[in-house]
């Protein structure tokens, strides 16, 4: 079985969300084309740093970059990720052009609309911790 | 007249955590500083204690002992150094701490309805840690970890660190009063007292800058009765020897020969350089 980022995407976001109550979804997730799905994550405070721990459980994703605009927090969790790139912003991320599929964003809520943005200009996959509002017109983009 | 401490406390690991901070300033932002840093050492222990909970299925533990007998396993940095250590204080103590005695623990009564009691099999000689990939893997089926001997060290030396980066000079952390940290020194002394055990004459150590960890079999029964440390050597629960303490500059470490010494009765040759053992154990 195989799928696209999107999917895989789909697949990976509702398990973050039960892994508490299903640890064995794991092994559902679907190989992804091509190896692993290169992914960063925008954000290393303790949500940034909890869904690193959940995706390093997960063989078809590698975290392949990490952003934080703290420097400090920056170089800590880089220092604990394999091979992760680390940027100082996720403007840095998106344009080094290193084959980030997907961008997980574990920054303060009020951050999450222009990065969204930004990703979808760059056409990376992103998932935001919350949901944005339906009707608002960043959604509807 | 020194200001009253700040002391911080939570619940994991199936114990008591406790940090006491004494405020060096009356200035209202240092005490500010303190608590959030405190606050965030305690946070860090509550971080550990989800990761190396072997009775939550989804803990990282949980999730090893489920995996790596079929695939590696990868791991943070963090996470791949305490498995190192473990497996450093499993060599070094011939076997007598081991952190692959989960199926022992379980069948003396230290088992959780969600992790069942099966046959395993005892020996770090199954974990195979690869240093280039950070990873850990199992080489033989039935291996079950229990870090129960380490895991409350470990936590410890993170939120000391945590600690000292937020500059904190001086502080006593303990978990469960077992594993204990002292940074620099209380205002009003030359080092932090502790007392080994809580008879009105236990031995008191006095100490400043390092770790203390002490082991007593007889300390804890699980519901069956059993002591709460095994021998992984014999393959029982261990002899009730009296409490023993490590000292020494990682609480990990300390916590991993406090558990090891009690198994052994004696100190060996292989004691790490730069640890102490105070109580009554004689010195290879």
């Amino acid at each position: 079985m195989s799928t696209d980022r999107r999917q895989f995407m789909t697949h990976t976001l509702g398990a973050l969300a039960g892994l508490a109550i299903v640890p064995e979804s794991y092994e559902l997730f679907p190989a992804v084309q091509g190896g692993p799905l290169r992914v960063g994550i925008v954000g290393t405070g303790r949500q940034g740093r909890a869904i690193v721990t959940e995706l390093q459980k997960i063989d078809q994703v590698q975290i392949a970059a990490l952003c934080d605009t703290s420097a400090a927090r920056l170089k800590t969790a880089a220092e604990r990720v394999k091979d992760a790139a680390a940027y100082p912003d996720h403007g840095a991320l998106l344009a080094a052009g290193s084959d980030i599929k997907a961008v997980i964003i574990a920054t303060p809520t009020h951050t999450h609309r222009g990065i969204v943005l930004d990703c979808l200009r760059r056409a990376v996959t992103s998932s935001a911790k919350r949901r944005l509002p339906r009707r608002s017109k960043i959604a509807r983009r | 007249v020194n200001p009253e401490p700040l002391r911080l406390a939570c619940d994991a690991m199936g114990t008591r955590f406790e940090l006491v901070l004494p405020a060096l300033s009356e200035r209202s932002e240092s005490k500010r500083d303190l608590r959030a840093a405190g606050e965030a050492a305690l946070e860090e222990i509550g971080r550990w204690h989800q990761l190396l909970n072997r009775f939550t299925p989804d803990s990282l533990v949980s999730h090893i002992n489920r995996t790596a007998a079929f695939r590696p396993v990868r791991l943070e940095r963090d996470t791949f150094a305490l498995f190192r250590t473990a497996v450093e204080a499993w060599r070094a103590s011939q076997g007598a701490f081991d952190i692959t005695v989960a199926p022992l623990m379980a069948d003396n009564g230290f088992a959780d309805s969600s992790v069942p009691a099966r046959g395993g099999r005892i020996g770090s000689d199954a974990l195979v840690l690869d240093e280039r990939d950070w990873t850990i893997r199992f080489n033989a089926e039935g291996t079950s970890l229990d870090l129960g001997g380490i895991a409350k060290g470990h936590a410890l030396d993170c939120a000391n660190a945590i600690l000292r980066d937020a500059g904190v000079t001086s502080a006593l952390l303990h978990g469960g009063t077992s594993s204990v940290i002292a940074i620099g020194t209380p205002p009003d002394d030359s080092g932090w007292r502790v007392a080994i055990g809580s008879a009105v004459d236990a031995p008191v150590v006095m100490i400043r800058d390092e770790a203390l960890s002490v082991s007593d079999a007889a300390s804890q029964t699980s519901l069956t009765g059993h002591h709460h440390i095994v021998d992984p050597l014999l393959q029982l629960p261990a002899q009730d020897r009296g409490a023993v303490a490590v000292t020494g500059p990682s609480a990990a470490v300390a916590e991993a020969w406090s558990t090891a010494l009690v198994v052994l009765g004696r100190v060996p040759l292989a004691f790490p350089a730069g640890y102490q053992c105070v109580g009554h154990l004689v010195s290879a």
